[in-house]
């Protein structure tokens, strides 16, 4: 349904081109539910908001690539004609429930704003405020706010960052969309939260098929929710897969130090958490190499002069790294066994 | 909410008596009386019989307590250096002219000046962004008498001059003194109001320039509503806030700050009655009109307090 091909975005900074994303290849499949995980700066939410070409258009600029939804390239969309698809075919909510509600304005106007501006009732004119006010009372208690019809007049900061979010979701879900982005939904929340926030997301996905594309640096959460998992790093996808191709059988080295990362039930607590070494490469200069090798420790020479190119390792598994490559030394052998056979633990 | 409204007008009353006692000994600590300033024109007995008929001879805290009675019942005394017209009437009289050209002032400043930061905002750096910016530096710096006499030299005199010349007739389009008709306004308003403009227009440049960086800026704009409904229904009432704060300080300078363009363009305000007052000691004048000068201030920021309460939701909550 949803293809992104090769997309490059650059954004114009003082101290020069940042190359943020540098051909990201994706796919979302009717009522997938596709993760793209991976630390701050390597280009995740730079390409999710590409599909919505959100970005200022002063500043950043789509180098090369399509963003395919049913085969119509989307960057190639007018302005007017990309806000039909805005908040009515592809909806999107963000990080921080705190600040990206508008304050000044009643949760309830908030919501009818979005369906004002894209549905439309039989005779093709835009819905009456009184079918939108209704609407809008029903979104909220699908998002379960309590008392709807009475906070449906109150202003965002009269309900908690939970609350919010929810509010966010019923906007986004308010026309119906066949794709949700949710850029880091739960990292502004408490955990407990998180939780139920993700449970929302699932529940719209089960009952509405709407595909979600999730942003994320929780593992945790994206364990639960994701069918597909993509992983970035630098600007590009280093390995991409089912979420049972990364969590089970992982090849690049990056997802291998992500999931290690992960605080684990049961570890000491004594005992420092693993993490990975180093910093991501500058993005302005990027590394012609593969953007990781600085930082991995099964780094070979080739691995500093080219880019690896994908290995395709099932129908979903995709790979990109040399420790693959048919000519490698250590031909064959999964980093698994790899490891094993070091000694490590 | 109401408690916050109370809260206000409470503090309001309070700031006014205070300004109130301070202008009282301020005013009779400067030396001198009504009746002797130096040139000795009226002989010793003349001025004893005036002291005591105004109440000049009794000690100060009798004056003051009597002043503050008097106030209360609406009684603001004689102007001893006005022909002995009442403060009252004299206000009556003047202050309908200077809060004409005060509030003329304040429409066209406000207006231009909100329109101009927001048009400077959302070209941030084109041409139209350094022209806002050098039509401000003009405003806060130039003097509003040099402003106001290029104006006249130009607008009014030059203009009438080609009229004559063209048409063989005296017609001045920009009169440049009095206050007559719509005519006569536009050069005084105008002038008064370039400071305001020059103010507005970078305080809500800065402020539009925030909120189009907010998240719930990007939340709209992925909503799919038009780039005009962000502008106007998300970014410019946001925007408004800081520039609601200072709205109140900026109705009370212009009503009261126009003494010197009244005066350049002979228009019959109040401005002149404050500053001569000063300087021939007429203690009640002084003080009736610092007193009204005051309430107006003090009470149109208490309108501003109250219009924040409109405009931002969150201020309603506090307690």
């Amino acid at each position: 349904m949803l293809e992104i091909k090769g997309l490059k975005v650059s954004f114009r900074t003082y101290s020069g081109e940042v190359q943020a994303v540098r051909g990201v290849d994706l796919e979302l499949e009717e009522g997938g539910i596709l993760a793209i995980v991976g630390e701050s700066g390597c280009g995740k939410s730079v390409t999710a908001q590409s599909i919505l070409k959100l970005h200022d258009p002063g500043i950043a600029s789509y180098k090369d690539g399509e963003i395919l939804l049913d085969g119509k390239d989307l960057l190639k969309f007018s302005e007017k004609e990309i806000q039909k698809i805005r908040g009515k075919e592809i909806s999107m909510i963000f990080q921080d429930p705190m600040t990206s509600l508008n304050p000044t304005m009643t949760v309830g106007n908030q919501i009818i704003e979005v369906l004002r501006e894209h549905e439309r009732d039989g005779k093709g004119r835009k819905i009456s405020k009184k079918a939108a006010r209704e609407r809008a009372v029903e979104l909220l208690k699908m998002v379960r706010i309590p008392n709807a019809e009475r906070r449906i007049n109150e202003y965002p900061h009269e309900f908690s960052g939970g609350q919010r979010q929810r509010v966010m979701i019923a906007i986004a879900m308010a026309c119906a969309p066949r794709i949700l982005i949710a850029d880091e939904p739960t990292t502004a929340l408490d955990v407990t939260v998180q939780a139920q926030i993700l449970e929302l997301m699932k529940e719209m996905q089960r009952e509405r098929g709407t595909s979600i594309i999730i942003i994320s640096h929780d593992m945790g959460a994206v364990a639960s929710i994701a069918k597909n998992v993509a992983v970035m790093y630098g600007g590009l996808v280093v390995e991409s897969g089912t979420a049972e191709d990364i969590f089970y059988r992982h090849e690049h080295p990056y997802t291998k130090g992500l999931l290690d990362s992960v605080p684990k039930a049961g570890q000491r607590k004594d005992k420092e958490l693993d993490s990975i070494e180093g910093t991501p490469p500058d993005l302005v200069k990027p590394p012609v190499g593969c953007p990781f090798a600085d930082r991995c420790k099964y780094a070979m020479q080739i691995c500093r002069d080219h880019l690896p190119e994908e290995t395709v390792l099932s129908e979903d598994h995709k790979c990109r790294c040399w420790l693959l490559d048919s000519e490698c030394p250590h031909k064959r052998l999964s980093l698994r066994k790899y490891d094993d056979s070091d000694g490590e633990e | 909410m109401r408690k916050y409204i109370l809260k206000r007008i409470l503090l309001a009353v309070v700031t006014i008596y205070v300004i109130m006692t301070l202008t009282f000994f301020i005013m009779h600590s400067i030396p001198g009386t009504p009746f002797k300033m130096g040139n000795d024109s009226l002989s010793e007995d003349t001025i004893a019989v005036l002291m005591e008929r105004y109440g000049l001879d009794q000690p100060l805290y009798r004056q003051y307590f009597k002043y503050i009675g008097n106030i209360f019942r609406g009684d603001f005394g004689v102007s001893t250096s006005n022909g002995y017209r009442s403060v009252s009437d004299i206000i009556k009289t003047s202050f309908p002219v200077s809060a004409d050209l005060g509030i003329r002032a304040l429409i066209f400043g406000t207006v231009a000046g909100i329109l101009l930061g927001i048009t400077s905002a959302l070209h941030g750096g084109k041409p139209v962004d350094h022209m806002s910016t050098v039509i401000a530096i003009i405003g806060i710096s130039v003097p509003s008498f040099v402003l106001g006499t290029v104006l006249q030299t130009i607008l009014g005199l030059g203009l009438s001059r080609w009229v004559k010349l063209i048409f063989n007739t005296e017609y001045q389009l920009f009169p440049i003194a009095r206050w007559e008709s719509f005519r006569y306004t536009l050069i005084p308003s105008f002038v008064l109001g370039m400071g305001t403009v020059a103010g507005l227009a970078r305080l809500m440049r800065t402020s539009m320039l925030d909120v189009i960086d907010q998240d719930y800026v990007k939340t709209a704009k992925s909503k799919g509503i038009s780039n005009r409904a962000i502008v106007w229904k998300h970014e410019v009432r946001n925007a408004m806030m800081p520039v609601v704060t200072v709205l109140g300080r900026m109705i009370g300078g212009v009503v009261t700050g126009s003494y010197i363009i009244e005066s350049q363009f002979a228009i019959p305000g109040l401005g002149k009655y404050l500053v001569n007052s000063i300087s021939s000691r007429d203690y009640t004048m002084t003080m009736g009109l610092t007193v009204f000068y005051s309430i107006f201030i003090v009470g149109s920021m208490l309108l501003v307090d109250i219009l924040y309460c409109v405009v931002d939701p969150r201020v309603r909550l506090t307690k």
